[in-house]
């Protein structure tokens, strides 16, 4: 092969290293070892078959994992792209100040997931956390945002929703900004109402980024790991628990590797499933020449 | 994005590969360093005075250098220390929450420390540690640990609600039946918006109370728990009671406890010793310790950390040994305990003339080690997989006061609980 052809290889080669050892090689391995017992009494893993997977889908916790997880993630997608969508609009069409809103809204993606649950965590106290303060002069009576079973999961989704909303505005932001104003202005002409001129004129342009967005919304929504270990420990009586949280647990509390394992391979699996299925599906109807 | 998802991947083979790097290096001679990994298991400044006492120890000899590594509350101490030892890298020398034992053992992480304490002199040197908290390190004729930051758990009230409300600040409530009317008491005269007491979700404040109810919770043998039990129901009966009367919130944690009860929140408090002294330093009312109030039978568990030595070599497991003589010998014991409000785990300790003035001015210093000495003292919560078997009860806590149905949440409880021991019968 000539020398020429072969250098965009090489320069491929060093970031492909580091993906290989620090990316595919370790979803390989747990994928192998969620085959083994390993654990406190197995230190040497020793062949177990499909038993970690057993375990899990016999497992009442499990299952209430998996709900919490798909609770989360829709209302969190729902909630932050639409919010993303419209806050992004309506910037759009500020004449003064855009930057500023802009920033303000961008804020919270700045602010490291942790400190951020810190901060939720003492609005949310029972007692004299913020919000509560402020319900009870209004005449309401307090509410255990974290400490009720039936509400916890919503109130770490508003955090997840805090998080990122701003980040999916930018971006919906940026997609708007190139539709080109001709177009709005002929619909305008035409008596395009602004709700046509949006659903008809605007998204269908910007549905490159709209899908994009959808794709880092779905990671995210999986990935929600840090508000949980620093609010709730997935408690109280499990109904914050998430996949990525459940999965350290397993491996690093109760030290199971071989199910954490398990976990981590359907929890691969299934994202990968979910997001081929979105590029075959939605992704073939995205329209890429803005 | 999906790097950061396969984060526990990524880990795992991070921890295998930390194996390879330990190579078998020869043994240097002259100073042994040794890594000792803490926890912080309550609310103050206790790895600020952990630092001190190790720069100390360092500063007085030169035989052995101790790095002191915090490594945050019990459980990620012990996660930590897990992970480190499984990939080949452990501790020398950690202080971890004495319930491990069994999943320590069973991983062949520690060293039993007889030898050496046969070598200090045996029965005469062991003997001058408080007898209440050698027994949960001695297993099948073994001792794995030594004693350091022990505790009871410890009633704690607000001595200005108590006379605000028309109660004697100096009697304390002594039962379960005492609690209800002195709860009753505090809530005609605070109202709503306030609490007369608080029982943090905790499993090790559940089990006293079992014990109290005149249950038992766990097998000598760790092997077996008993969940689904009449004296646990009677032990929900009285949290539950306290529950639907709104004298006590329903579902609080552990950390935020204490500062509920330091805002005034909250009028009684079961916590640990450990918040002795945070909890007298932030409050601006005076504070009141008792014994835990009882019922049928008079008892209370310890809790608290020991020192480990993990399993290296005869050379830093003998500095280990060296290390942990220094920090728990009499006058560093009472150090430990008058900093951080543990109770000092030697009897020669409250002998010093240092620690006798300690407790003349501050006689709440004193109510947990009385609490050892006149009540019946049983161990902590100790059994195999005992991380998984907390969360478990601390789950179902949540799940009962939280209005779930207690008969049904005790029998699933059960055969979680059995399921998880499953590996562990002979």
């Amino acid at each position: 092969m000539h020398a020429k052809s072969l250098r965009p290889y090489l320069y491929i080669l060093p970031a492909f290293v580091f993906l290989f050892f620090f990316t595919y090689y370790p979803a390989g391995f747990a994928f192998y070892r969620s085959f083994f017992h390993w654990n406190t009494s197995f230190i040497q893993p020793e062949f177990a078959g499909l038993y970690n997977y057993r375990q899990l889908l016999q497992s009442r916790r499990f299952w209430q994992v998996v709900t919490n997880t798909v609770v989360y993630s829709f209302s969190f997608i729902a909630a932050s792209v639409l919010l993303a969508l419209f806050l992004a609009t309506q910037i759009d069409r500020v004449k003064r100040g855009g930057s500023l809103y802009k920033a303000a809204f961008f804020y919270p993606t700045m602010i490291p997931m942790a400190a951020a649950a810190m901060i939720w965590m003492f609005m949310y106290l029972p007692d004299y956390g913020l919000i509560n303060y402020y319900l009870r002069r209004l005449g309401f009576s307090s509410v255990g945002w974290l400490n009720d079973r039936s509400i916890a999961l919503f109130s770490v989704t508003m955090v997840g929703i805090w998080k990122y909303t701003g980040y999916y505005m930018i971006l919906f932001l940026a997609g708007l900004r190139n539709v080109p104003d001709e177009l709005i202005d002929a619909a305008h002409i035409e008596g395009a109402n602004g709700r046509q001129r949006l659903l008809k004129i605007s998204l269908p342009l910007i549905s490159s980024h709209l899908f994009f967005i959808l794709i880092i919304a779905i990671i995210n929504a999986l990935e929600a790991v840090d508000q949980i270990y620093i609010m709730t420990q997935g408690g109280p009586s499990n109904s914050t628990n998430l996949i990525v949280y459940f999965i350290y647990q397993n491996g690093f509390r109760f030290w199971d590797m071989g199910l954490a394992s398990a976990l981590t391979a359907l929890l691969v699996v299934s994202l990968l499933l979910i997001v081929s299925t979105l590029f075959l599906t939605l992704g073939r109807k995205v329209y890429y020449e803005v | 994005m999906k790097k950061k998802l396969l984060l526990a991947c990524l880990i795992l083979v991070l921890a295998v590969s930390t194996g390879w790097t330990r190579g078998g290096a020869e043994e240097p001679t002259g100073t042994v360093y040794l890594r000792f990994y803490y926890p912080v298991g309550v609310a103050g400044d206790h790895a600020r005075i952990m630092e001190e006492m190790v720069r100390d120890f360092n500063a007085s000899q030169d035989d052995v250098f101790v790095e002191a590594i915090f490594s945050g509350g019990y459980r990620e101490t012990m996660e930590r220390a897990q992970t480190a030892f499984l990939s080949g890298n452990a501790p020398e020398v950690a202080v971890l929450d004495a319930p491990a034992t069994f999943d320590l053992i069973e991983m062949g992480a520690i060293a039993p420390v007889d030898d050496y304490i046969e070598a200090e002199g045996g029965d005469a040197y062991i003997s001058r540690f408080l007898s209440g908290f050698m027994e949960i390190a001695r297993l099948d004729g073994q001792t794995w640990s030594i004693p350091f930051q022990r505790s009871t758990p410890l009633f704690y009230y607000n001595k200005d609600h108590f006379r605000a409300a028309g109660l004697d600040p100096d009697s304390p409530p002594r039962t379960w039946d005492d609690v209800y009317s002195y709860s009753q008491t505090l809530a005609e005269h605070f109202g709503p918006d306030h609490w007369p007491v608080q029982v943090p979700i905790n499993f090790w404040l559940l089990k006293p109370i079992v014990l109290q109810a005149g249950g038992q919770l766990e097998s000598d043998d760790g092997r077996s728990v008993a969940i689904d039990t009449p004296e646990m129901r009677e032990a929900f009966d009285y949290l539950n009671g306290l529950v639907r009367r709104g004298y006590m919130a329903p579902i609080r944690q552990w950390a935020p406890s204490v500062s509920d009860f330091i805002a005034g929140n909250v009028t009684m408090l079961y916590n640990s010793t450990g918040s002795l002294t945070h909890i007298e330093n932030s409050s601006d009312f005076e504070v009141g310790t008792a014994f835990l109030p009882v019922h049928r039978r008079q008892v209370v568990i310890e809790g608290g950390g020991n020192f480990f030595i993990f399993n290296t070599d005869q050379r830093r497991q003998q500095a280990a040994w060296k290390f942990i003589t220094w920090m728990t010998n009499a006058e560093n014991a009472a150090r430990w305990s008058i900093r951080s409000g543990y109770v000092a785990v030697r009897e020669d300790s409250y002998d010093l003339p240092l620690y006798r003035e300690h407790v003349e001015r501050t006689p709440n210093a004193i109510t947990a080690f009385h609490q050892l000495q006149q009540v019946e003292i049983e161990r902590n919560f100790m059994t195999y997989q005992q991380a998984q078997l907390a969360e478990l009860l601390n789950e179902m806590k949540e799940d009962i006061l939280g209005g779930a149905d207690v008969d049904t949440t005790l029998r699933e409880a059960q055969r979680a609980a059995d399921a998880i021991l499953a590996r562990f019968q002979r």
